[in-house]
């Protein structure tokens, strides 16, 4: 696939966009989507009465606790003001899933997962923490990885 | 967890428990009755106990996701409920009558009970290792 990258003028007379110019849309080609759409996403994360930037891919999981919603990252806890549906909708293409009524994880920080009591399993992130993933979400979660594969 | 998925749950149990009282029944039956002979209608004790076994599983049933602590207290509850329960049927049926029939029985069913948790925690485990491959091939394809 050949890449042009065409500058254009900083003054914003152009808007900055990606064209992708393909004969057919492949997994490829979506990827490629998902990936443009991503690395843009940014979300402000409070923390002491302070703002960061925290891009998406950054948030180990989310949590909705009391009308509040945090954000996990590898080692800070930041608020985000969002609800809980809206912060899933937008990590939709970022490989985010919602994996309890309280919770949405981000799977590409998934280490493992493995089997508790009843029908649940936890999820362990690469950070080491540990995530409970309801039993009622299992079927979502396998047909999100294998897309009706199995 | 809604009414659906608790049934085919309890549906997958019933064909594991009648599997497990089959096996069991075939180990302990020469060693304690040796010189008994079973007709035709012997083939429908297992799945009529596996039903009856069943039952008990409606403790587990919740709209609500339980917590673990909740799980532990109702599977308890459980095993006391299907103890109760199988061994007085067996009583009622005459199947059992001494005390040491009464003890052999009840630790058979705490032996299947122990058998269909295992089977049940394998295949848990089995679905975890799927879920591992499709997590790995999602993050090397990212």
């Amino acid at each position: 696939m050949k890449v042009v990258i065409r500058p254009i003028d900083s003054s914003g007379s152009e808007k900055e966009m990606v064209t992708i110019q393909c004969y057919k849309v492949t997994e490829q080609v979506k990827n490629i989507v998902r990936f443009i759409r991503t690395s843009e996403t940014v979300l402000a994360g409070y923390h002491d009465e302070q703002i960061t930037q925290l891009p998406l891919p950054d948030i180990f999981y989310a949590e909705a606790v009391d009308d509040h919603l945090f954000a996990y990252t590898r080692e800070k806890v930041y608020e985000l003001k969002y609800r809980l549906y809206e912060f899933e909708e937008l990590g939709r293409y970022e490989r985010f899933f919602r994996c309890s009524k309280s919770t949405v994880i981000n799977l590409m920080q998934v280490n493992s997962v493995y089997p508790i009591f009843n029908g649940r399993f936890s999820a362990k992130m690469f950070n080491g923490e540990e995530i409970i993933i309801s039993r009622q979400y299992v079927p979502a979660l396998k047909e999100c990885l294998f897309g009706g594969e199995i | 967890m809604n009414f659906h998925s608790f049934f085919k749950e309890c549906v997958m149990r019933f064909f594991i428990i009648a599997t497990c009282i089959g096996i069991a029944s075939g180990i302990v039956g020469p060693v304690l009755m040796p010189e008994t002979h079973l007709n035709y209608t012997a083939f429908f004790s297992p799945p009529l106990a596996a039903l009856l076994a069943t039952l008990p599983s409606f403790i587990f049933y919740s709209r609500k996701e339980l917590t673990l602590k909740q799980v532990m207290v109702r599977k308890i509850l459980h095993l006391i409920t299907l103890e109760a329960l199988l061994t007085v049927v067996a009583l009622v049926c005459r199947n059992i009558s001494t005390l040491g029939e009464t003890a052999l029985f009840m630790t058979m069913v705490l032996i299947i009970y122990a058998a269909v948790s295992l089977i049940g925690f394998w295949l848990q485990s089995k679905e975890a290792r799927l879920i591992n491959k499709g997590l790995r091939k999602l993050q090397e394809h990212n």
